[in-house]
């Protein structure tokens, strides 16, 4: 949008389609930087070594603590993942291209989140549970297709179109998993770990386009 | 006077300006922004800015609250509740006046 400011000398046509941009805006500004996508990548690549570990060394220490790192890490997610977030971005992109404090979620929105996380928790709970094979493979696929399925729907958003090519992995690697039949903790691992290299790659080459068209400025004022 | 054009002649002319209707579709997605973003966002110039800022807080729609960050000076603008109700009817209007320009046989730019 500013791109066609610019070419207008800093006006833009009032066009209801501009408009709808302008306000949506707000949601492609968080993610420009990669740092959301860097951070999150970090915690699914931390919780991939938890379930992974234990299964390439399993007299290690990673093998017999598994559960509790990662009941561990799921609880400090969100404390973690906010802070950091919030830290990194204030030292990098808010000298950039500026602050903007995002709307509180509403009750019903969190309640969602909620119900989001604890359906996540129940897949992976099925998944790590002794139940029927099959149940638990075809769970693995599901989770899979959720997980691509929630990085296309924020390809979409962003207008990213890396994102989308690169969210097939995640796809492929629970498809990969399914087809050759490999043991549940497994297929959960590399779809942590599909998940984590995707969100690592996106968000760094995002972040490096980001320094490189957002210089640090000297001497600025807010 | 029919309802389209009725409706064109009640559009709020403090948002009917282009730099100040991004300016407020901006802030309306947004708890709050600063100044650095609109900037960013918009690109218009500080003296730009500034005077639509004004207009706008003027109009009571935006409030300009200015802290200091460390030693950096910090501006963050945010929409009143006066803003937002003003911004919604202006969103409400706007699109009357395109389904009614798009109804009619209007030429097509080339």
């Amino acid at each position: 949008m500013n791109d066609e400011m610019n070419r207008n000398g800093g006006s833009t046509a009032t066009m209801p389609n501009e408009m709808e941009d302008a306000l949506t805006r707000h949601n492609r500004n968080w993610m420009a930087d990669g740092i959301v996508e860097i951070v999150l990548g970090s915690f699914w690549l931390v919780w991939a070594a938890v379930v992974l570990l234990p299964i390439l060394f399993p007299g290690s220490m990673t093998a017999q603590l598994r559960l509790v790192l990662l009941l561990a890490s799921m609880g400090a997610m969100p404390f973690a993942l906010r802070r950091s977030i919030r830290g990194w971005k204030e030292r990098v992109s808010v000298p950039r291209t500026g602050y903007v404090e995002l709307k509180k979620p509403g009750a019903k929105w969190k309640l969602l989140y909620i119900a989001l996380g604890g359906l996540l928790g129940y897949c992976f709970g099925l998944l790590f549970s002794q139940g029927s094979r099959s149940v638990t493979q075809w769970g693995a696929l599901g989770l899979g297709f959720i997980m691509f399925l929630a990085m296309v729907l924020t390809a979409w958003r962003m207008r990213a179109m890396r994102l989308f090519a690169l969210s097939w992995v995640v796809l492929a690697a629970a498809m990969v998993s399914f087809v050759l039949n490999f043991r549940v903790a497994t297929c959960s691992g590399l779809l942590l770990l599909a998940y984590a290299f995707v969100c690592l790659v996106d968000g760094l080459l995002r972040l490096r386009s980001y320094l490189k068209a957002h210089p640090e400025p000297v001497g600025a004022t807010l | 006077m029919n309802h389209e054009l009725k409706t064109i002649g009640q559009v709020d002319r403090v948002l009917h300006e282009p730099n100040r209707m991004v300016v407020a579709a901006l802030l309306y997605g947004v708890e709050g922004a600063d100044y650095l973003y609109l900037l960013t966002e918009t690109g218009m110039s500080k003296g730009n800015l500034t005077s639509h800022l004004a207009k706008l807080e003027e109009a009571e729609y935006v409030e300009i609250v200015k802290s200091f960050r460390g030693k950096v000076p910090h501006t963050v603008v945010r929409l009143t509740p006066k803003g937002r109700k003003a911004f919604d009817e202006y969103r409400v209007q706007l699109k009357t006046i395109y389904q009614g320009l798009s109804a009619a046989d209007v030429p097509r730019p080339v």
